[in-house]
């Protein structure tokens, strides 16, 4: 069960979208996420759904990937359709007592299911192609500008690298954990709320005791490798924006505008 | 009475891209009252193996069977039958965490859904088990402990609810040699007190020709050998072929032997190695001097 959570779940290859600057990446993602809620019409969604999809072909990463991504949405996207289908005023094409389907309702829903899809296989885009440590390279980067405000855009950074360095291990220590309670007889899934609640207990207490004890050894490492913040740090890979990058960014441009034209056509 | 495997496979990740056989066929019968050593490499599959033995994990294809009873049926019988076999994993110290170390131990009692004095009772005899002064510690946190203690009352917190089994997986790992001594003798002390029957899980083979008298060595998810401890390391070819080698004893009389010294090479302890080698040496003298 704790195995299907996937955070930072990089796919190694050598595609165009692996070769861009993450940062390049990053807007990218924003701009067609911009552009996904740019569209009003068929025309639009139809328009961005090809070019989302060429987007995913163009990172050659196994479509099974970004449909895992989706999985998890199921439940958000079945309430969204719901709500979307009962409760959007206009024709009425089926009703009883005090529930009514209507046609404005059903073309609401697929529309926003299918921005919400296509809005997820985006990002999984950015994730998919790029490490955790190119994205956490990013953030400090456009990030940097902000320092003169008071941001601690490496502190930042650092944070995020090593919370994500030790998601796998906490998902590894917490299943270890549940089987040697689960073997002195403890069950998570037995009682009401309340009683769930209790049996999480005997998981919570050594998992935290762990992480305390584990993020005070990091700082020691650390410190012992004299780390004392951002200033000054050079690092082993520069971030530079290439030939390419700025090729990516007009197409992205090209991209949005687009999207905003199709706010005229007719359909 | 016995704890068996009948054919046991177990697959991780079972039809997926990263598809691991992690037990192949395998099958074995623990003695009752046996002190068992588990011994294998890294990733020969004895973590999986533990944990299919109590039921934690459930075999692809196969049967553990406990007393009798399939452990993987369904029913209230069968769960208690589970209980029958304790597991303490490595580094058991990060199961504990109550606020004092009788409640921690009373964890596996409680969960029986024994009575509270039926709990005191329990952990005031695997608090003795484990060579802990209740009277001492009850009231102390377990997170005031050294290492050694705190592995002991975990051990103690599995042996609180009275298992006819114990599996103890690398009970030593990571703990200093005066520790590791402590802790080995307890659980032999513990296994000589009872009628419990102990499975160690373990790569020391000094460890294991110690204490246990019938073992399992496992190689890449299957069984290689199973036996009485000294018909075991009788295969020393065969255990050296798979990079487990044999009690440092043994070697050391095997070197002795392959350098032209008459000695037995059976000995797995220390002082049986002692007595061999001096036997050995007065045999030379005395052929020197006829």
């Amino acid at each position: 069960m704790l195995k299907d959570i996937t955070i930072g779940q990089y796919i190694k290859g050598n595609s165009v979208l692996h070769r861009l600057d993450p940062r390049t990446k990053i807007f990218g993602m924003l701009a067609v996420m911009v552009a996904l809620f740019l569209i009003n019409k068929w025309t639009g969604l139809l328009y961005i759904g090809v070019v989302v999809f060429a987007i995913l072909f163009a990172s050659q990463v196994p479509l099974r990937f970004y449909l895992k991504g989706i999985k998890p949405l199921l439940f958000i996207l079945i309430f969204t359709a719901l709500i979307q289908i009962f409760l959007t005023p206009g024709n009425v094409l089926w009703q009883w007592k005090i529930f009514h389907i209507t046609a404005e309702g059903i073309r609401l829903a697929v529309f926003m299911c299918t921005r919400l899809i296509l809005l997820v296989m985006t990002t999984s885009v950015l994730t998919l192609t790029t490490t955790p440590i190119q994205l956490t390279d990013a953030v400090e980067a456009l990030l940097s500008p902000f320092k003169r405000i008071g941001v601690p855009a490496h502190e930042l950074a650092m944070m995020m690298t090593i919370a994500l360095r030790f998601i796998p291990t906490l998902i590894d220590e917490t299943d270890k954990i549940m089987k040697a309670q689960a073997a002195r007889g403890a069950s998570f899934d037995e009682g009401g709320l309340i009683q769930r609640a209790k049996a999480l207990l005997p998981i919570l207490v050594p998992l935290f005791l762990n992480a305390i004890k584990r993020a005070d050894e990091l700082a020691m490492a650390m410190e012992a490798r004299c780390y004392h913040g951002g200033e000054g740090r050079t690092r082993l890979n520069e971030l530079a924006y290439k030939a390419a990058d700025y090729r990516a960014l007009v197409v992205v441009a090209i991209i949005v505008v687009i999207a905003f034209a199709t706010r005229w056509v007719a359909f | 009475m016995s704890l068996e495997l009948k054919n046991v496979y177990y697959t991780y990740n079972a039809g997926g891209p990263e598809e691991t056989h992690a037990i192949n066929d395998v099958s074995f019968t623990i003695p009752d009252h046996s002190f068992v050593g588990l011994v294998g490499h890294t990733g020969s599959g004895k973590s999986t193996l533990v944990q299919l033995m109590n039921g934690l994990l459930a075999p692809t294809r196969g049967e553990v069977v406990v007393d009798g009873v399939n452990i993987n049926d369904k029913g209230k019988e069968v769960r208690a039958q589970r209980r029958q076999v304790g597991l303490v994993f490595q580094y058991p110290e990060y199961q504990l965490f109550e606020e004092t170390i009788a409640k921690d131990v009373a964890f596996g009692p409680m969960n029986q859904g024994l009575d509270e004095a039926a709990q005191t009772e329990r952990v005031k005899e695997a608090m003795a088990l484990v060579e802990m002064d209740y009277e001492r510690f009850k009231d102390h946190s377990p997170f005031e402990l050294s290492g050694g203690q705190k592995r002991r009352v975990a051990i103690a917190g599995v042996v609180a609810m009275r298992p006819h089994y114990l599996i103890l997986d690398e009970p030593t790992a990571g703990l200093d040699p005066l520790g590791r001594d402590r802790i080995l003798e307890a659980i032999y002390r513990l296994y000589e007190n009872s009628d419990m029957s102990i499975i160690l899980v373990s790569h020391s083979m000094d460890d294991v020709a110690r204490f246990a008298n019938y073992m399992v060595v496992m190689n890449h998810g299957q069984k290689v050998i199973e036996g009485k401890t000294a018909e075991v390391f009788a295969q020393a070819e065969l255990l050296e072929r798979i990079h487990l080698g044999v009690p440092s004893v043994m070697a050391l009389l095997r070197a002795l032997k392959s350098a032209g010294m008459d000695v037995d090479t059976s000995a797995l302890t220390v002082n049986e190695g002692i007595d061999i080698i001096r036997a050995a040496l007065a045999k030379r003298k005395e052929g020197r001097e006829c």
